[in-house]
């Protein structure tokens, strides 16, 4: 079955398109909204094409996609007709959703209804599912929600300390996001432990520009970093995490800033960035930090540390490990990273093997502690938009 | 059609706070002005206003960069090319902005007839009077921004006897999308702002002048015991004390009331060129702030 699994942003469009398990073509347009708009499309096997179009909004921007996958030269599709059925991204789906779900007119308000509490992502992604509904009427849509993921979180990981009116009113509690890369790299470390998930306790921790780590307890969601926003949890490249809630409130006070500041500050400003004064790219920090620069050092220790205690938490919240699992663009990608977490972790049954540790390839996945390790330490490339396609198909077929 | 691309004329504080708050909603502006120096300043106020919002951590070095790629700075009208909008920001000196509308109108509709809306900024004028020289008069409607644009979200729409409903439902679309509350006003002398903050201003002056208290003590009695944001001396230190002039004198003269005179004291300051925040110098001192925050990236 072909599938075209889309990501809309409030400027961009990511796309692929697959034939079952196989990817066919991908791309990126990005500056939706102007009249220089990059269409960046991939197709295995042959040259990257880019080329810049005026696209005014999303519905312009998804059909711009649909001719280039039939173009004769572009291309990978003899007609539109052959997309089978189309996966949306969707970021919150707040309590309404705990699984991915074929996409009606009560489904779409209820994508609506969640614009309250999520007014940066729910809107691009809802363009993305209104341009489909326009442009092939009788194609199935499906929408997979980051927020699914972690539903099956119990009310006391979830309930934050605030009077109870802001929960039943208000829908404040924590969410979580990245469901769909941790649900999907749980699943892969499973296969990779030889193990069933339904005998597992896994801590994944899918650290990229945003992070979030995650208990994963026979397969469900028990608790996770990220809470009513992505704002809370691990430090960022540019988020904060957790910190005391007085402290925005004082810098307000002092400094005179708006909310829109205080946000800013609290979301662009902050994380490593912040600290380091140098960059949110993990790899400029680990250079400027090997050339002894003493901030750079100290924002890799505190994203670190943070998340060595996050793991310990989650140990003593599911009582035991079988794996900690890294993931996204810093723990697929950086030993010094991984390092720096999981060592002086013995006691806690944590051994990691640092020659291969350093030695893991890009694009791969492994294992990367000691035999002797009781708790698994592996490296699981993560693959969302496979997810997508794969619900997205799965779905589709019973429908 | 939704509105993309606005043309701003007059690139003095209004239209440069303009063109800084329309491309920060993600709209291309064009910024006309008739002199070098005019649009130098112009752009310089932009990127000062735009620093101190990085220092203050309102945005980032990149989105300030991507903020000014969305403003076109030129002398020349035929730059302009085709927009959805017309905002004339010169000041508020009828004759000429019953010129301005005229010429503009000759230019856009030839270009694209019938698609552009003309807006006036103007904070005292009727609307009916500037458009007294065009021919779609039904296109042209007040909006009356505050300064500092980027900061006030309020925005009065001002009708006059021939300005449609389309106009201003067209206005008011541009007026949300800039993240603004439009209120409707009719064109009568200062419609609601100016014509309520002004005799507040006069009547502070003649407190203080009396001597029945400071001015720093009218600003506090009438923030803490009114809630007001800022003062009334503060605050026409923040409109620009040329502006308040310029605004007494008018209502005075359309509306005949003492409570609108000019007072001496900010005819005195006008002239000795201290007009408030903008020149450093008012009623009070504005020392640059300096921040205590590192280098940022």
């Amino acid at each position: 079955m072909k599938v075209l699994v889309l990501n809309c942003g409030s400027s961009s469009i990511k796309y692929k398109l697959y034939d079952d398990d196989q990817q066919l073509a991908e791309g990126l347009l990005e500056k939706i909204g102007t009249a220089q708009a990059q269409l960046n499309h991939m197709v295995a096997g042959r040259k990257k094409v880019v080329s810049v179009h005026e696209v005014l909004e999303h519905e312009a921007g998804i059909e711009l996609i649909l001719k280039t996958l039939v173009d004769p030269e572009k291309g990978v599709l003899a007609s539109i007709e052959d997309i089978q059925a189309v996966g949306h991204r969707v970021v919150h789906g707040a309590e309404s959703f705990s699984q991915s779900t074929l996409i009606t007119a009560e489904v779409v308000a209820k994508i609506e209804e969640c614009i309250d509490i999520a007014p940066l992502h729910n809107p691009p992604n809802l363009a993305g599912i209104y341009a489909i509904t326009n442009l092939l009427p009788k194609v199935p849509q499906i929408a997979v929600f980051d927020t699914a993921f972690h539903q099956t979180m119990p009310d006391k990981a979830f309930t934050y300390a605030i009077p109870y009116v802001f929960y039943a009113r208000n829908h404040i509690r924590k969410y979580g996001f990245h469901g769909t890369s941790h649900g999907f790299v749980a699943h892969e470390a499973a296969t990779m432990l030889g193990r069933s998930i339904d005998e597992l306790k896994l801590i994944t921790c899918h650290l990229g520009n945003g992070s979030s780590i995650t208990a994963v307890d026979h397969g469900k969601s028990v608790d996770t970093s990220m809470g009513f926003t992505p704002l809370e949890g691990l430090p960022m490249g540019t988020r904060c995490g957790d910190i005391d809630p007085a402290v925005p409130l004082y810098i307000m006070g002092k400094e005179e800033l708006n909310l829109q500041q205080i946000n800013a500050l609290l979301n662009k400003h902050s994380g490593v960035l912040g600290i380091s004064g140098i960059s949110n790219d993990f790899r400029t920090l680990e250079e400027e930090s090997s050339k002894g620069d003493k901030r750079a050092t100290l924002a890799l220790e505190v994203y670190c540390y943070k998340l060595k205690k996050y793991i310990g938490s989650y140990v003593a919240a599911m009582n035991g490990a079988d794996a900690i699992v890294f993931t996204g663009g810093i723990g697929e990608n950086s030993d010094v990273v991984r390092e720096m977490v999981v060592r002086d972790m013995e006691f806690l049954g944590v051994e990691l093997d640092a020659d291969k540790n350093r030695a893991k390839k890009r694009g791969e996945a492994a294992d990367i502690s000691k035999s002797s390790s009781r708790i698994k330490v592996l490296v699981i490339p993560t693959n969302e938009e496979l997810v997508i396609a794969r619900d997205t198909r799965r779905i589709a077929a019973a429908n | 059609m939704e509105i993309r691309r606005v043309a701003v004329f007059g690139a003095g504080v209004m239209g440069a706070g303009i063109a800084q708050d329309a491309a920060a909603h993600g709209l291309d502006v064009v910024l006309v002005d008739r002199t070098e120096d005019g649009l130098t300043h112009a752009r310089r106020s932009i990127e000062d206003s735009l620093n101190l919002e990085v220092q203050r951590w309102g945005i980032t070095g990149s989105e300030k960069k991507i903020l000014l790629s969305h403003i076109k700075f030129t002398l020349n009208r035929s730059d302009v090319g085709s927009v959805d909008l017309v905002i004339e920001a010169i000041p508020d000196d009828l004759a000429a902005k019953q010129d301005m509308f005229a010429e503009l109108e000759a230019q856009f509709e030839q270009r694209c007839p019938g698609e552009v809306t003309y807006v006036s900024n103007t904070a005292i004028l009727p609307i009916t009077d500037i458009a007294l020289k065009m021919v779609n008069k039904e296109r042209l409607v007040g909006m009356h921004f505050l300064a500092p644009v980027p900061a006030i979200k309020l925005v009065e729409m001002v009708r006059g006897v021939h300005t449609s409903q389309a106009t201003v439902d067209r206005a008011k679309e541009l007026a949300r999308r800039m993240g603004k509350t439009p209120v409707d006003v009719l064109e009568n002398p200062g419609y609601i702002t100016a014509r309520l903050v002004v005799p507040l201003i006069n009547e502070a002056i003649m407190l203080y002048q009396e001597g029945t208290a400071s001015k720093e003590d009218i600003d506090v009695a009438m923030r803490l015991g009114f809630g007001f944001n800022k003062g009334p001396f503060a605050l026409a230190d923040q409109i620009g004390l040329d502006i308040v002039l310029g605004w007494s004198e008018n209502l005075f003269r359309e509306l005949g009331e003492t409570r609108y005179r000019p007072q001496a004291l900010v005819r005195n300051l006008a002239r000795r060129g201290d007009l408030g925040v903008k020149t450093g110098k008012g009623f009070y001192s504005y020392e640059t702030r300096v921040d205590n925050v590192e280098e940022k990236i």
